[in-house]
Protein backbone atom coordinates (compact mmCIF):
# COMPACT_ATOMS: atom_id res chain seq x y z
CA UNK A 1 0.00 0.00 0.00
CA UNK A 2 2.65 2.19 0.75
CA UNK A 3 4.39 1.75 -2.50
CA UNK A 4 1.01 2.79 -4.39
CA UNK A 5 0.75 5.83 -1.87
CA UNK A 6 4.67 7.03 -3.18
CA UNK A 7 3.65 5.82 -7.13
CA UNK A 8 0.83 8.86 -6.76
CA UNK A 9 3.61 11.24 -4.93
CA UNK A 10 3.16 14.55 -6.72
CA UNK A 11 6.47 15.37 -6.46
CA UNK A 12 7.15 11.97 -8.62
CA UNK A 13 4.57 12.68 -10.81
CA UNK A 14 4.85 16.67 -11.52
CA UNK A 15 8.37 16.00 -13.55
CA UNK A 16 6.32 13.12 -15.61
CA UNK A 17 3.68 15.00 -16.26
CA UNK A 18 6.24 18.45 -17.32
CA UNK A 19 8.56 16.47 -19.76
CA UNK A 20 5.04 15.07 -21.19
CA UNK A 21 4.18 18.36 -21.95
CA UNK A 22 6.63 19.65 -23.03
CA UNK A 23 6.87 16.63 -25.65
CA UNK A 24 3.84 16.88 -26.90
CA UNK A 25 3.79 21.42 -27.32
CA UNK A 26 6.06 21.28 -30.55
CA UNK A 27 2.76 19.64 -31.94
CA UNK A 28 0.97 22.25 -31.66
CA UNK A 29 3.50 24.67 -32.74
CA UNK A 30 2.59 25.64 -36.47
CA UNK A 31 4.15 28.56 -36.92
CA UNK A 32 8.02 28.92 -38.35
CA UNK A 33 9.42 31.30 -36.44
CA UNK A 34 8.21 30.39 -33.15
CA UNK A 35 9.81 26.82 -33.53
CA UNK A 36 12.77 29.04 -34.28
CA UNK A 37 12.92 31.12 -30.82
CA UNK A 38 12.49 27.19 -29.23
CA UNK A 39 14.90 25.79 -30.49
CA UNK A 40 17.29 28.80 -29.23
CA UNK A 41 15.47 28.28 -25.98
CA UNK A 42 16.73 25.21 -25.94
CA UNK A 43 19.99 25.66 -26.60
CA UNK A 44 20.60 28.79 -25.09
CA UNK A 45 18.87 26.93 -21.52
CA UNK A 46 21.68 24.46 -21.94
CA UNK A 47 24.41 27.43 -21.60
CA UNK A 48 22.35 28.72 -18.49
CA UNK A 49 22.17 25.89 -16.91
CA UNK A 50 26.06 24.93 -17.57
CA UNK A 51 27.08 27.92 -16.35
CA UNK A 52 24.92 28.07 -13.32
CA UNK A 53 26.75 24.96 -12.11
CA UNK A 54 30.43 26.53 -12.17
CA UNK A 55 29.22 30.15 -11.41
CA UNK A 56 25.87 29.73 -9.63
CA UNK A 57 26.67 27.20 -7.30
CA UNK A 58 30.21 26.83 -6.74
CA UNK A 59 30.27 31.16 -7.13
CA UNK A 60 33.17 31.15 -9.65
CA UNK A 61 32.04 33.44 -11.81
CA UNK A 62 33.34 32.91 -15.42
CA UNK A 63 32.68 35.30 -18.43
CA UNK A 64 33.98 33.40 -20.88
CA UNK A 65 31.38 30.90 -21.02
CA UNK A 66 30.84 31.97 -25.11
CA UNK A 67 33.96 30.74 -25.77
CA UNK A 68 33.34 27.05 -25.02
CA UNK A 69 30.21 27.57 -26.97
CA UNK A 70 32.60 28.34 -30.08
CA UNK A 71 34.66 25.52 -29.63
CA UNK A 72 32.11 23.17 -29.23
CA UNK A 73 30.53 24.82 -32.27
CA UNK A 74 33.68 24.73 -34.32
CA UNK A 75 35.02 21.04 -33.50
CA UNK A 76 31.32 19.92 -34.50
CA UNK A 77 31.25 21.15 -37.98
CA UNK A 78 34.88 20.52 -38.92
CA UNK A 79 34.79 17.24 -38.16
CA UNK A 80 31.58 16.76 -39.97
CA UNK A 81 32.93 18.60 -43.11
CA UNK A 82 36.11 17.24 -42.94
CA UNK A 83 34.96 13.55 -42.18
CA UNK A 84 31.94 13.43 -42.67
CA UNK A 85 31.36 11.90 -39.20
CA UNK A 86 27.59 11.32 -37.59
CA UNK A 87 26.73 13.80 -35.15
CA UNK A 88 26.50 12.14 -32.44
CA UNK A 89 30.19 11.45 -32.81
CA UNK A 90 30.65 15.30 -33.50
CA UNK A 91 28.37 16.11 -30.91
CA UNK A 92 30.33 14.15 -28.09
CA UNK A 93 33.79 15.67 -29.43
CA UNK A 94 32.76 18.84 -29.20
CA UNK A 95 31.68 18.03 -25.55
CA UNK A 96 34.93 16.42 -24.80
CA UNK A 97 37.36 18.84 -26.56
CA UNK A 98 35.54 21.86 -24.98
CA UNK A 99 35.90 20.10 -21.45
CA UNK A 100 39.75 19.01 -21.89
CA UNK A 101 39.67 23.09 -23.26
CA UNK A 102 38.07 23.98 -19.24
CA UNK A 103 40.42 21.48 -17.65
CA UNK A 104 43.46 23.23 -19.38
CA UNK A 105 42.03 26.90 -18.53
CA UNK A 106 40.60 26.43 -15.34
CA UNK A 107 43.92 24.76 -13.53
CA UNK A 108 45.24 27.67 -13.64
CA UNK A 109 42.59 30.53 -13.71
CA UNK A 110 40.89 29.22 -10.65
CA UNK A 111 43.36 29.51 -8.69
CA UNK A 112 42.31 33.42 -9.30
CA UNK A 113 39.75 34.74 -6.77
CA UNK A 114 37.13 36.98 -7.97
CA UNK A 115 37.41 39.74 -9.69
CA UNK A 116 40.74 38.15 -11.03
CA UNK A 117 38.90 34.96 -12.80
CA UNK A 118 36.73 37.19 -13.99
CA UNK A 119 39.00 39.36 -15.97
CA UNK A 120 40.83 36.02 -16.72
CA UNK A 121 37.95 34.44 -18.57
CA UNK A 122 37.03 37.66 -20.23
CA UNK A 123 40.87 37.51 -21.61
CA UNK A 124 39.95 33.47 -22.14
CA UNK A 125 36.96 34.55 -24.14
CA UNK A 126 39.06 37.37 -26.49
CA UNK A 127 41.62 34.84 -27.30
CA UNK A 128 39.43 32.36 -28.42
CA UNK A 129 37.91 34.47 -30.86
CA UNK A 130 40.76 36.08 -32.56
CA UNK A 131 41.75 32.32 -32.85
CA UNK A 132 38.51 31.86 -34.57
CA UNK A 133 39.27 34.70 -36.44
CA UNK A 134 42.75 34.51 -37.49
CA UNK A 135 43.17 30.68 -38.31
CA UNK A 136 42.17 30.66 -41.76
CA UNK A 137 43.12 28.28 -43.14
CA UNK A 138 41.24 25.77 -40.32
CA UNK A 139 38.61 28.44 -39.44
CA UNK A 140 37.95 30.22 -42.83
CA UNK A 141 38.33 33.37 -40.45
CA UNK A 142 35.63 35.97 -40.77
CA UNK A 143 34.17 34.40 -43.65
CA UNK A 144 32.80 31.31 -41.04
CA UNK A 145 32.00 28.09 -42.16
CA UNK A 146 29.34 26.73 -44.70
CA UNK A 147 27.47 23.76 -45.48
CA UNK A 148 27.58 22.34 -42.02
CA UNK A 149 26.09 18.87 -42.52
CA UNK A 150 21.91 18.40 -41.01
CA UNK A 151 22.08 15.63 -38.49
CA UNK A 152 20.97 12.88 -39.34
CA UNK A 153 18.99 9.51 -37.81
CA UNK A 154 18.55 6.24 -39.77
CA UNK A 155 19.59 8.16 -42.95
CA UNK A 156 17.01 10.91 -42.60
CA UNK A 157 18.65 14.30 -42.47
CA UNK A 158 16.70 16.54 -39.59
CA UNK A 159 15.24 19.32 -41.53
CA UNK A 160 12.43 20.81 -39.99
CA UNK A 161 11.75 22.79 -37.30
CA UNK A 162 9.46 20.96 -35.18
CA UNK A 163 12.40 18.08 -35.71
CA UNK A 164 14.87 20.48 -34.58
CA UNK A 165 13.06 21.62 -31.38
CA UNK A 166 12.21 17.66 -30.85
CA UNK A 167 16.72 17.08 -31.06
CA UNK A 168 17.60 20.48 -28.99
CA UNK A 169 14.92 20.03 -26.45
CA UNK A 170 16.08 16.41 -26.13
CA UNK A 171 19.61 17.33 -25.39
CA UNK A 172 18.41 20.22 -23.09
CA UNK A 173 16.43 17.50 -20.78
CA UNK A 174 19.38 15.17 -20.66
CA UNK A 175 22.24 18.25 -19.83
CA UNK A 176 19.28 19.32 -17.27
CA UNK A 177 19.01 15.61 -15.52
CA UNK A 178 22.62 15.45 -15.70
CA UNK A 179 23.30 18.40 -13.73
CA UNK A 180 20.39 17.98 -11.41
CA UNK A 181 22.00 14.83 -10.33
CA UNK A 182 24.99 16.30 -9.97
CA UNK A 183 23.74 19.17 -7.76
CA UNK A 184 21.49 16.33 -5.58
CA UNK A 185 24.72 14.50 -4.95
CA UNK A 186 28.07 15.00 -2.67
CA UNK A 187 29.22 16.53 -5.45
CA UNK A 188 26.72 19.38 -5.76
CA UNK A 189 27.13 19.81 -1.77
CA UNK A 190 30.68 20.10 -1.80
CA UNK A 191 30.19 22.83 -4.45
CA UNK A 192 27.76 25.05 -2.40
CA UNK A 193 30.08 25.06 0.68
CA UNK A 194 32.72 26.05 -1.49
CA UNK A 195 31.24 28.78 -2.52
CA UNK A 196 30.47 29.81 1.22
CA UNK A 197 33.26 28.65 2.83
CA UNK A 198 35.88 27.88 1.04
CA UNK A 199 38.51 27.26 4.04
CA UNK A 200 35.73 25.31 5.64
CA UNK A 201 35.41 23.25 2.74
CA UNK A 202 38.96 22.55 2.96
CA UNK A 203 38.97 22.11 6.20
CA UNK A 204 35.94 19.30 5.86
CA UNK A 205 38.45 17.48 3.40
CA UNK A 206 37.16 18.75 0.20
CA UNK A 207 39.91 19.21 -2.43
CA UNK A 208 38.55 22.79 -3.02
CA UNK A 209 40.63 23.39 -6.32
CA UNK A 210 39.83 20.15 -7.80
CA UNK A 211 36.34 20.02 -7.66
CA UNK A 212 36.23 23.54 -8.95
CA UNK A 213 38.10 22.80 -12.12
CA UNK A 214 36.33 19.52 -12.27
CA UNK A 215 32.92 21.94 -12.33
CA UNK A 216 34.34 24.51 -14.65
CA UNK A 217 35.37 21.38 -17.13
CA UNK A 218 31.86 19.50 -17.32
CA UNK A 219 30.20 23.01 -17.81
CA UNK A 220 32.48 23.74 -20.76
CA UNK A 221 31.76 20.41 -21.64
CA UNK A 222 27.63 20.83 -22.07
CA UNK A 223 28.74 24.79 -23.80
CA UNK A 224 30.43 22.82 -26.85
CA UNK A 225 27.71 20.26 -27.05
CA UNK A 226 25.47 23.10 -27.10
CA UNK A 227 27.60 24.92 -29.96
CA UNK A 228 27.20 21.63 -31.82
CA UNK A 229 23.75 21.78 -31.61
CA UNK A 230 23.87 25.48 -33.08
CA UNK A 231 26.22 24.67 -35.92
CA UNK A 232 23.89 21.78 -37.19
CA UNK A 233 21.04 23.78 -36.79
CA UNK A 234 21.91 27.36 -38.42
CA UNK A 235 23.87 24.96 -40.54
CA UNK A 236 26.42 28.19 -40.78
CA UNK A 237 28.77 29.84 -37.99
CA UNK A 238 31.27 32.60 -37.47
CA UNK A 239 33.29 33.98 -34.78
CA UNK A 240 31.23 36.90 -34.13
CA UNK A 241 28.57 34.49 -32.46
CA UNK A 242 30.98 33.65 -29.45
CA UNK A 243 32.05 36.89 -28.40
CA UNK A 244 32.63 38.01 -25.21
CA UNK A 245 29.05 40.28 -25.59
CA UNK A 246 27.51 36.81 -25.61
CA UNK A 247 29.14 35.37 -22.76
CA UNK A 248 27.78 38.59 -20.82
CA UNK A 249 24.22 37.49 -21.60
CA UNK A 250 24.38 33.69 -20.49
CA UNK A 251 25.82 35.16 -17.59
CA UNK A 252 22.98 37.21 -16.88
CA UNK A 253 20.61 34.66 -17.45
CA UNK A 254 22.24 32.77 -14.85
CA UNK A 255 22.40 35.78 -12.09
CA UNK A 256 18.31 36.61 -13.20
CA UNK A 257 17.48 32.88 -12.30
CA UNK A 258 19.18 33.30 -9.08
CA UNK A 259 22.57 31.97 -8.82
CA UNK A 260 22.22 28.21 -8.07
CA UNK A 261 18.82 27.49 -9.45
CA UNK A 262 18.73 25.27 -12.30
CA UNK A 263 14.64 26.01 -13.37
CA UNK A 264 15.41 29.87 -12.66
CA UNK A 265 18.57 29.42 -15.34
CA UNK A 266 15.73 27.80 -17.63
CA UNK A 267 13.36 30.52 -16.71
CA UNK A 268 15.49 33.31 -17.52
CA UNK A 269 17.08 31.74 -20.59
CA UNK A 270 13.75 31.44 -21.83
CA UNK A 271 12.64 35.48 -21.09
CA UNK A 272 16.04 36.83 -22.12
CA UNK A 273 15.76 35.25 -25.35
CA UNK A 274 11.87 35.55 -25.85
CA UNK A 275 11.59 38.85 -24.84
CA UNK A 276 14.13 40.96 -27.42
CA UNK A 277 12.11 38.75 -30.44
CA UNK A 278 9.12 39.92 -28.77
CA UNK A 279 10.96 43.40 -28.89
CA UNK A 280 11.71 43.22 -32.71
CA UNK A 281 9.19 45.34 -34.03
CA UNK A 282 10.46 48.14 -32.00
CA UNK A 283 13.79 48.23 -33.21
CA UNK A 284 15.45 51.11 -32.69
CA UNK A 285 14.54 51.36 -28.93
CA UNK A 286 15.06 47.50 -28.64
CA UNK A 287 18.36 47.69 -26.40
CA UNK A 288 17.13 50.22 -24.82
CA UNK A 289 14.32 48.46 -23.17
CA UNK A 290 15.94 45.78 -22.91
CA UNK A 291 18.67 47.03 -20.90
CA UNK A 292 16.09 48.83 -18.43
CA UNK A 293 14.17 45.67 -18.07
CA UNK A 294 17.35 44.15 -17.00
CA UNK A 295 17.85 47.01 -14.89
CA UNK A 296 14.95 46.47 -13.41
CA UNK A 297 14.79 42.67 -12.97
CA UNK A 298 17.75 43.23 -11.07
CA UNK A 299 16.91 45.98 -8.66
CA UNK A 300 13.43 44.27 -7.87
CA UNK A 301 15.68 40.94 -6.84
CA UNK A 302 16.57 42.85 -4.24
CA UNK A 303 13.54 44.40 -2.64
CA UNK A 304 12.19 42.32 0.25
CA UNK A 305 9.41 40.87 -0.93
CA UNK A 306 8.94 39.15 2.05
CA UNK A 307 7.70 42.17 3.93
CA UNK A 308 5.24 43.77 1.39
CA UNK A 309 1.70 42.74 1.24
CA UNK A 310 2.37 40.27 -2.15
CA UNK A 311 4.88 39.03 -0.26
CA UNK A 312 2.89 38.06 2.87
CA UNK A 313 0.19 36.36 1.20
CA UNK A 314 2.22 34.13 -1.12
CA UNK A 315 4.20 32.66 2.13
CA UNK A 316 0.78 32.25 3.45
CA UNK A 317 -0.04 30.22 1.39
CA UNK A 318 3.48 28.15 0.67
CA UNK A 319 3.43 27.91 4.81
CA UNK A 320 -0.09 26.15 4.04
CA UNK A 321 1.36 23.80 1.46
CA UNK A 322 4.17 23.09 3.77
CA UNK A 323 2.01 22.53 6.79
CA UNK A 324 -0.16 20.09 4.60
CA UNK A 325 2.80 18.51 3.13
CA UNK A 326 4.39 17.35 5.90
CA UNK A 327 0.89 16.33 7.89
CA UNK A 328 0.59 14.09 4.59
CA UNK A 329 4.84 12.60 5.59
CA UNK A 330 3.33 12.34 9.09
CA UNK A 331 1.14 10.03 8.19
CA UNK A 332 3.23 8.14 6.18
CA UNK A 333 5.62 7.07 8.64
CA UNK B 1 51.42 5.79 22.86
CA UNK B 2 50.29 9.62 22.44
CA UNK B 3 47.95 10.28 20.31
CA UNK B 4 49.38 13.63 19.22
CA UNK B 5 53.26 14.90 19.73
CA UNK B 6 54.46 17.80 18.60
CA UNK B 7 57.53 18.63 18.72
CA UNK B 8 59.87 21.76 18.38
CA UNK B 9 57.55 23.41 15.97
CA UNK B 10 58.25 27.07 14.74
CA UNK B 11 56.61 29.61 12.53
CA UNK B 12 57.48 33.16 11.52
CA UNK B 13 55.78 35.49 9.91
CA UNK B 14 58.04 38.31 8.48
CA UNK B 15 59.89 39.20 11.58
CA UNK B 16 57.21 37.80 14.27
CA UNK B 17 57.93 35.07 15.78
CA UNK B 18 54.65 33.74 16.45
CA UNK B 19 55.08 30.14 17.49
CA UNK B 20 58.63 29.11 18.60
CA UNK B 21 60.11 26.34 19.67
CA UNK B 22 56.37 24.52 20.94
CA UNK B 23 56.14 20.89 22.11
CA UNK B 24 53.06 19.40 23.72
CA UNK B 25 51.27 15.98 23.46
CA UNK B 26 48.26 14.84 23.92
CA UNK B 27 47.41 11.25 24.99
CA UNK B 28 44.01 9.25 23.57
CA UNK B 29 40.90 9.79 25.33
CA UNK B 30 42.07 13.02 27.11
CA UNK B 31 41.06 16.30 27.00
CA UNK B 32 43.95 18.62 26.80
CA UNK B 33 44.10 22.47 26.84
CA UNK B 34 46.25 25.28 25.75
CA UNK B 35 45.58 28.72 27.09
CA UNK B 36 47.57 31.95 27.21
CA UNK B 37 46.95 35.75 26.46
CA UNK B 38 45.64 37.19 22.98
CA UNK B 39 47.87 37.01 20.28
CA UNK B 40 50.00 34.00 22.53
CA UNK B 41 49.73 31.88 18.99
CA UNK B 42 47.20 29.53 19.54
CA UNK B 43 45.25 29.51 16.95
CA UNK B 44 48.29 29.82 14.46
CA UNK B 45 49.67 26.44 16.41
CA UNK B 46 45.89 24.91 15.24
CA UNK B 47 46.95 26.20 11.46
CA UNK B 48 50.13 24.51 11.83
CA UNK B 49 48.45 21.36 12.77
CA UNK B 50 45.52 21.31 10.23
CA UNK B 51 47.98 22.28 6.87
CA UNK B 52 47.38 26.00 6.86
CA UNK B 53 50.04 26.90 7.43
CA UNK B 54 53.52 25.26 6.83
CA UNK B 55 56.08 24.88 9.74
CA UNK B 56 59.63 26.10 9.41
CA UNK B 57 60.55 23.76 11.74
CA UNK B 58 59.72 20.37 14.05
CA UNK B 59 57.62 17.84 13.53
CA UNK B 60 53.46 16.59 14.31
CA UNK B 61 53.27 12.88 14.34
CA UNK B 62 49.49 11.59 14.76
CA UNK B 63 49.53 8.32 16.36
CA UNK B 64 53.28 8.10 15.61
CA UNK B 65 52.75 9.03 11.64
CA UNK B 66 54.05 12.28 10.45
CA UNK B 67 51.09 15.28 9.80
CA UNK B 68 52.84 18.19 9.35
CA UNK B 69 52.55 20.35 5.90
CA UNK B 70 50.29 18.45 4.37
CA UNK B 71 47.38 20.17 2.29
CA UNK B 72 44.31 21.41 4.45
CA UNK B 73 41.88 19.10 2.72
CA UNK B 74 44.10 15.97 3.72
CA UNK B 75 43.51 16.16 7.83
CA UNK B 76 40.19 14.77 8.12
CA UNK B 77 41.22 11.48 6.25
CA UNK B 78 44.07 11.11 8.70
CA UNK B 79 41.81 12.28 11.52
CA UNK B 80 42.42 15.48 12.66
CA UNK B 81 38.78 17.95 12.31
CA UNK B 82 38.89 21.20 13.66
CA UNK B 83 36.27 24.68 14.28
CA UNK B 84 37.49 27.79 14.15
CA UNK B 85 38.12 30.94 16.74
CA UNK B 86 35.61 32.96 14.10
CA UNK B 87 32.63 30.58 13.39
CA UNK B 88 33.25 28.98 10.04
CA UNK B 89 29.79 27.40 9.14
CA UNK B 90 28.10 27.45 5.45
CA UNK B 91 25.23 29.73 6.35
CA UNK B 92 23.11 29.55 2.97
CA UNK B 93 22.93 25.66 3.80
CA UNK B 94 20.60 23.77 6.50
CA UNK B 95 21.79 22.33 9.68
CA UNK B 96 21.98 18.81 7.94
CA UNK B 97 23.85 19.78 4.62
CA UNK B 98 26.14 21.49 7.24
CA UNK B 99 26.63 18.12 8.74
CA UNK B 100 26.82 16.09 5.87
CA UNK B 101 29.47 18.32 4.29
CA UNK B 102 31.67 17.01 7.73
CA UNK B 103 30.19 13.72 6.56
CA UNK B 104 31.73 13.70 3.38
CA UNK B 105 35.34 12.66 3.65
CA UNK B 106 33.50 8.92 4.84
CA UNK B 107 31.45 9.16 1.38
CA UNK B 108 32.89 6.86 -1.21
CA UNK B 109 30.69 7.11 -4.50
CA UNK B 110 32.04 9.06 -7.39
CA UNK B 111 30.42 10.88 -10.72
CA UNK B 112 28.95 8.14 -12.68
CA UNK B 113 27.08 7.33 -9.53
CA UNK B 114 25.94 10.94 -9.30
CA UNK B 115 25.03 11.15 -12.46
CA UNK B 116 23.44 7.95 -12.80
CA UNK B 117 21.76 7.97 -9.20
CA UNK B 118 22.80 4.50 -8.72
CA UNK B 119 21.60 2.33 -5.63
CA UNK B 120 25.21 2.59 -4.08
CA UNK B 121 24.30 6.57 -4.19
CA UNK B 122 21.29 6.02 -2.57
CA UNK B 123 22.32 3.67 -0.05
CA UNK B 124 25.37 5.85 0.83
CA UNK B 125 23.58 9.14 0.95
CA UNK B 126 20.95 7.09 3.48
CA UNK B 127 23.75 6.17 5.66
CA UNK B 128 24.88 9.92 5.52
CA UNK B 129 21.66 11.37 6.73
CA UNK B 130 21.48 8.94 9.35
CA UNK B 131 25.23 9.65 10.58
CA UNK B 132 24.57 13.35 10.66
CA UNK B 133 20.99 13.16 12.05
CA UNK B 134 22.39 11.09 15.33
CA UNK B 135 24.86 13.24 16.09
CA UNK B 136 22.36 16.00 15.90
CA UNK B 137 20.41 14.48 18.19
CA UNK B 138 23.56 14.18 20.84
CA UNK B 139 23.62 17.88 20.67
CA UNK B 140 20.03 18.65 20.56
CA UNK B 141 20.00 20.36 16.97
CA UNK B 142 17.99 18.08 15.71
CA UNK B 143 15.07 20.12 15.66
CA UNK B 144 16.69 22.56 12.94
CA UNK B 145 18.15 20.32 10.54
CA UNK B 146 16.05 21.86 7.84
CA UNK B 147 16.29 25.30 8.66
CA UNK B 148 19.09 27.34 7.06
CA UNK B 149 21.80 27.72 9.67
CA UNK B 150 22.07 31.57 9.21
CA UNK B 151 19.17 31.92 11.16
CA UNK B 152 19.91 29.81 13.85
CA UNK B 153 21.59 31.86 16.87
CA UNK B 154 24.90 32.08 17.22
CA UNK B 155 25.18 29.32 20.29
CA UNK B 156 23.67 26.71 18.27
CA UNK B 157 25.40 28.13 14.80
CA UNK B 158 28.70 27.36 17.22
CA UNK B 159 27.32 23.77 18.41
CA UNK B 160 26.53 22.84 14.86
CA UNK B 161 30.17 23.83 14.01
CA UNK B 162 31.17 21.41 17.01
CA UNK B 163 28.44 19.10 15.18
CA UNK B 164 30.36 19.21 11.58
CA UNK B 165 33.84 18.47 12.87
CA UNK B 166 32.62 15.03 15.56
CA UNK B 167 30.63 13.60 12.40
CA UNK B 168 33.96 13.23 10.90
CA UNK B 169 34.59 10.64 13.55
CA UNK B 170 37.93 12.12 14.18
CA UNK B 171 40.92 10.70 15.86
CA UNK B 172 41.95 14.15 17.08
CA UNK B 173 39.17 17.30 17.83
CA UNK B 174 40.48 20.70 18.02
CA UNK B 175 38.51 23.02 19.11
CA UNK B 176 39.58 27.08 19.27
CA UNK B 177 37.80 29.17 21.70
CA UNK B 178 34.78 27.10 21.52
CA UNK B 179 32.68 29.25 24.41
CA UNK B 180 33.49 32.59 22.42
CA UNK B 181 30.26 34.48 22.64
CA UNK B 182 28.17 32.05 24.29
CA UNK B 183 26.43 33.22 27.67
CA UNK B 184 27.14 31.66 30.88
CA UNK B 185 24.38 28.81 30.48
CA UNK B 186 25.28 28.07 27.19
CA UNK B 187 29.07 28.14 28.12
CA UNK B 188 28.09 25.31 31.16
CA UNK B 189 25.94 22.89 28.59
CA UNK B 190 29.22 23.40 25.96
CA UNK B 191 31.45 22.46 28.58
CA UNK B 192 29.19 19.24 30.11
CA UNK B 193 28.64 18.30 26.42
CA UNK B 194 32.69 18.28 25.76
CA UNK B 195 33.68 16.76 29.33
CA UNK B 196 31.50 13.86 27.88
CA UNK B 197 33.20 13.13 24.45
CA UNK B 198 36.40 10.90 26.18
CA UNK B 199 33.95 8.40 27.13
CA UNK B 200 32.38 8.01 23.12
CA UNK B 201 36.37 7.75 22.12
CA UNK B 202 36.99 11.21 21.17
CA UNK B 203 40.37 12.98 22.29
CA UNK B 204 40.81 16.30 22.37
CA UNK B 205 42.64 19.73 22.27
CA UNK B 206 41.18 22.16 23.51
CA UNK B 207 42.12 26.62 22.92
CA UNK B 208 40.01 28.27 25.49
CA UNK B 209 39.67 31.96 27.10
CA UNK B 210 37.03 31.05 29.39
CA UNK B 211 39.31 29.92 32.83
CA UNK B 212 36.97 27.98 34.72
CA UNK B 213 35.84 25.92 31.60
CA UNK B 214 39.55 25.05 30.87
CA UNK B 215 40.34 24.50 34.85
CA UNK B 216 37.15 22.10 35.23
CA UNK B 217 37.37 19.88 31.92
CA UNK B 218 40.99 19.32 31.30
CA UNK B 219 43.25 16.71 31.85
CA UNK B 220 46.59 18.94 31.28
CA UNK B 221 46.86 22.02 30.47
CA UNK B 222 49.72 23.87 28.21
CA UNK B 223 50.24 28.31 29.06
CA UNK B 224 51.36 29.77 26.06
CA UNK B 225 52.77 33.60 25.98
CA UNK B 226 55.06 35.54 23.13
CA UNK B 227 55.17 32.08 21.14
CA UNK B 228 56.72 29.70 23.56
CA UNK B 229 55.14 27.14 25.73
CA UNK B 230 55.76 28.94 29.64
CA UNK B 231 54.26 26.71 31.88
CA UNK B 232 52.45 23.50 31.94
CA UNK B 233 50.51 20.77 34.24
CA UNK B 234 47.46 19.53 35.56
CA UNK B 235 44.74 22.64 36.25
CA UNK B 236 46.18 22.96 40.19
CA UNK B 237 49.47 23.64 39.18
CA UNK B 238 49.29 26.02 36.35
CA UNK B 239 46.33 27.65 38.54
CA UNK B 240 49.05 28.34 40.83
CA UNK B 241 52.46 29.03 38.72
CA UNK B 242 53.23 32.77 39.26
CA UNK B 243 54.30 33.02 35.44
CA UNK B 244 50.92 31.85 34.60
CA UNK B 245 49.57 34.65 36.91
CA UNK B 246 51.84 37.37 35.44
CA UNK B 247 51.10 36.41 31.87
CA UNK B 248 47.36 36.99 32.31
CA UNK B 249 47.45 39.73 34.78
CA UNK B 250 49.81 41.43 32.04
CA UNK B 251 47.38 40.94 29.53
CA UNK B 252 44.56 42.27 32.05
CA UNK B 253 46.97 45.49 32.41
CA UNK B 254 47.20 45.99 28.36
CA UNK B 255 43.30 45.31 28.36
CA UNK B 256 42.15 48.19 30.87
CA UNK B 257 44.62 50.59 29.38
CA UNK B 258 43.22 50.17 25.95
CA UNK B 259 39.37 50.64 26.66
CA UNK B 260 40.35 53.25 29.19
N1 LIG C 1 48.78 34.94 8.68
C1 LIG C 1 49.43 35.74 9.55
N2 LIG C 1 50.23 36.72 9.10
C2 LIG C 1 50.89 37.51 9.97
N3 LIG C 1 50.81 37.39 11.29
C3 LIG C 1 50.03 36.43 11.81
C4 LIG C 1 49.29 35.56 10.97
N4 LIG C 1 48.59 34.69 11.75
C5 LIG C 1 48.88 35.02 13.01
N5 LIG C 1 49.73 36.06 13.05
C6 LIG C 1 50.28 36.67 14.27
O1 LIG C 1 50.74 35.66 15.11
C7 LIG C 1 50.49 36.00 16.47
C8 LIG C 1 49.72 34.89 17.13
O2 LIG C 1 48.39 34.93 16.68
P1 LIG C 1 47.31 33.82 17.08
O3 LIG C 1 47.88 32.49 16.89
O4 LIG C 1 46.06 34.13 16.34
O5 LIG C 1 47.08 34.13 18.62
P2 LIG C 1 46.02 33.55 19.64
O6 LIG C 1 45.14 32.58 18.92
O7 LIG C 1 46.81 32.93 20.72
O8 LIG C 1 45.24 34.73 20.14
C9 LIG C 1 49.76 37.32 16.47
O9 LIG C 1 50.69 38.34 16.74
C10 LIG C 1 49.24 37.43 15.07
O10 LIG C 1 49.15 38.77 14.67
MG1 LIG D 1 43.13 32.60 18.57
Amino acid sequence: MQRNKRFFDLKRILPLLLAAAMYAAPLAITNQYVLRVCVYVSIYSILACSLNLISGVCGQVSMGHAAFYGVGAYTSALIALSFGLPWPICLLAAGVLSALVGLLIGTPALRLQGGYLVICTVGFNELVRLILLNWVSVTRGPMGLTNIPRPRFFGVAIHSGRQYLYLSMTLLLIVYITLRNILHSRFGRNLRAIKEDETAAETMGIRVHREKVTAFAIAAGFAGMAGSMLAHYMLYINPNLFIGDFSTTILSMVVLGGMGSMPGSVAAATLLTVIPEALRELDRYRMLIYGLMLICMMLGKNIPWDTTPLGRAAARLRGRVKIARESEHGGKD
Amino acid sequence: MERLKVQDICKSFGGLTAVSNVSFQVEAGQIVSIIGPNGAGKTTVFNLLTGFYTCDAGSILLDGRPIENLPPSQYVKEGVARTFQNLRVFPAMTVLENVLIGYQSKIEYGWADAILRTPRLREQERAAREAAMEILERLKLSAFAGERCAGLPYGLQKKLEIARALVCSPRLLLLDEPAAGLNPQETAELADFVHGLPEQGFTILLIEHDMSLVMDISNYIYVMDYGRVISEGIPEQVQKDPKVIEAYIGQGGIRHASEG
